[in-house]
């Protein structure tokens, strides 16, 4: 069955200064596909392109190369040429956003009424709005006299319920949310994780959901997708990533995040996740290293059981 | 109100501190009492809100207007902080106990290189024959921490987030202190370096047998470090206890919330359950319980009376009318 979205090969590289000819190649060869109804979560750290790859996906970036398609179908098919530049309209309602920071995402001067009547009215026009609203607010947990508040006046989580019911007002086949719980309180985050369960099982929305933490990424998501330095370098179906990884890098962010002894040795130490020029880009830090991996960059191939790594030393099946 | 426990590195007494404003004061720390003994590792946790960065700052009197401590005491290695005069609060500071910030930068002057913030901070306190001498314990300083000799000569912005919380733990050690305050200093991290971080914290505890009181948002990882926890909310201490002991069996209802709502990386897959509701508003607290109208265990009685804390077990209490243990008696 052909995949709701797939990601084939895409980089993206920013021009260092003017002229110079210098680079800096933040998403290298990164492929994957998220099925319809599927969560996947993409992990890494800071600097690692996640947040680069999910602007790539909602189109508010374009990759150097590679494709991105929706249903198939090259996602740049549907646009509208010099005279309408960007994503089509039919993209947008279907692929949608929620992003890390509740304090930049929402106009604080505009009343929350107003954030969910635009992509209603845009991309739903005809349909009861007040009442679409309500239920909007109602699905994500948050009364319905919210409506008429200011978003300056709601707190943090409030605002990121707002963000999610503002992505779900246009039912949208994928969401893309990039660190939606990172900013919110401990005692808070939960109940956005479960917000994004519900409406994936009751409209069999897709999620991409973007973070560094681990154990957010285990409850929320089927699939895991390990970045480090703009490549992929695992994925695999959660648990069994988690419980068995595979590649040194993934392992070595396992053990970090794993509650017990804390001065039990890491297998490798923290360091840059910059590219390097030629190799393995895990290989200066990695302690398994051999010439082989400083000299050629592995491709991502298929390991046991649906899972893949991007090492040298992993044998393929 | 119970006197300062003799042999406490740091003792804090029903302290509260408030925020000044037009409309009224908002109370961030209400009556809050605990002990850091020499050499452990005390954490409070808390969100957004609960006051424990305050708290941090009330001990070692770095609160500026409008955060005014109202009530309470402060002692530190046997002194009245909250007495103390400019003098004494110039020696108090960094050579009795330190502080690490969450933002490295916010400690760290940007035109200074690290040799020249670490030897300004040695020859501020005491002498150095000479130059050469300073640098001398400035590498010191650096090593303990794992950074290389090289770092000296480097500015800030040059330097990781990681090395430049090596940089300010290595400036809070310089002069010995019995007590280091270290407020969120991984938060910012990324998790391979925090954990690097925190392995070191712990080795130079044990070899330099320095106190840590250890301020977290994240109290799963405060069991895995400290040796006794405190969880605050909104401005009261709901629960403190022997680590060990509060992670199996967590008295007070928001500890055992907190730790439900963070997704567990090991262990059976389980749902989440979030904590209903949010944090009060300081600025209209509530009569009884604060923590009450999140409360799945919440009676009347709480909606009405404050908590004291009681004791649970042994060097364990919490502020709950519903949590088990001994009979209710007023104890800090």
């Amino acid at each position: 069955m052909t995949p709701l979205l797939e990601a084939r090969a895409l980089s993206r590289t920013f021009p260092l200064g003017f002229g110079a000819g210098r680079s800096f190649r933040a998403l290298h060869d990164v492929s994957f596909t998220v099925a319809r109804g599927e969560s996947v979560a993409l992990v890494g750290e800071s600097g690692c392109g996640k947040s680069t790859l999910a602007r790539l996906l909602v189109r508010l970036d374009a990759p150097s190369a590679g494709t991105l398609l929706l249903d198939g179908r090259d996602v740049r098919a549907g646009d509208g040429g010099f005279f309408a530049p960007g994503p089509s309209k039919a993209f947008r309602r279907r692929v949608q956003m929620v992003f890390q920071d509740p304090f930049g995402s929402l106009n604080p001067a505009h009343t929350i009424g107003h954030h969910l009547e635009r992509p209603l009215r845009l991309h739903h026009p005809g349909v009861d709005t007040e009442a679409r609203v309500r239920d909007l607010l109602d699905a994500v947990g948050l009364p319905g006299h919210l409506a008429g508040t200011r978003a300056a006046n709601l707190s943090g989580g409030q605002r990121q319920r707002v963000a999610i019911a503002r992505a779900l007002a246009v039912e949208p086949d994928l969401l893309v949310a990039d660190e939606p719980t990172s900013m919110l309180d401990v005692s808070l985050r939960a109940g956005v994780l479960e917000l994004l369960a519900r409406e994936r099982a009751e409209r069999g929305l897709a999620l991409l959901f973007i973070t560094h933490d681990l154990g957010a990424a285990r409850a929320a998501a089927d699939r895991l997708i390990v970045l480090y330095a703009g490549t992929v370098v695992e994925s695999g179906p959660t648990e069994d990533v988690l419980a068995r990884p595979l590649h040194p890098y993934t392992r070595l962010l396992v053990a970090a995040a794993r509650p017990g002894d804390l001065r039990a040795p890491l297998p490798a130490r923290s360091g840059t996740t910059s590219p390097v020029d030629a190799g393995c880009p895990f290989a200066p830090r990695c302690p398994l290293a051999d010439d082989r991996c400083r000299a050629s960059l592995p491709l991502l191939h298929a390991a046991s059981g649906a899972r893949a790594a991007r090492c040298h030393l992993v044998e393929p099946m | 109100m119970t006197a300062p426990r003799v042999g406490s590195v740091l003792s804090v007494r029903d302290l509260e501190v408030r925020y000044r404003g037009p409309d009224g004061d908002v109370c961030a720390v209400d009556g809050v009492s605990f002990d850091v003994r020499p050499g452990e590792v005390l954490g409070l946790a808390g969100e957004s809100g609960s006051g424990k960065s305050t708290l941090a700052h009330a001990a070692l009197r770095l609160l500026r207007p409008p955060a005014v401590i109202t009530r309470g005491e402060v002692w530190i290695d046997g002194e009245d902080v909250l007495a103390l005069g400019p003098g004494g609060l110039a020696r108090l500071r960094w050579r009795t106990a330190s502080i690490v910030l969450q933002n490295a930068l916010d400690a760290l002057n940007p035109v200074l290189t690290v040799h020249e913030q670490l030897a300004d901070t040695l020859r501020a306190h005491a002498p150095f024959p000479n130059a050469r001498a300073a640098r001398l314990r400035a590498e010191e300083l650096l090593a303990l921490v794992g950074l290389g000799e090289d770092t000296l000569d480097r500015w800030p912005h040059q330097l990781s987030g990681g090395q430049r919380q090596r940089v300010n733990i290595a400036l809070a050690l310089a002069l010995r202190p019995k007590l280091v305050v270290m407020d969120e200093p991984t938060t910012a991290l990324d998790v391979v370096v925090q954990r690097e971080l925190l392995q070191r914290v712990l080795q130079l505890r044990d070899a330099l047998g320095f106190a840590v009181l250890f301020i977290t948002h994240d109290l799963p990882l405060l069991f895995d470090l400290a040796d006794r926890v405190g969880v605050l909310y909104a401005g009261r201490l709901a629960e403190l206890g022997p680590a060990a002991a509060m992670r199996e069996n967590p008295a007070h209802p928001y500890t055992r919330g907190l730790l439900r709502a963070m997704p567990p990386l090991t262990g059976p897959r389980r749902p989440l359950a979030g904590i209903p509701g949010a944090p009060p508003d300081p600025a209209h607290p509530l009569p009884g319980c604060r923590f009450a109208p999140r409360c799945a265990v919440a009676a009347a009685r709480c909606r009405t009376e404050v908590p004291f804390a009681h004791a649970v077990g042994p060097g364990w209490r919490a502020a709950c009318h519903a949590a088990p243990g001994l009979p209710a008696t007023r104890s800090p």
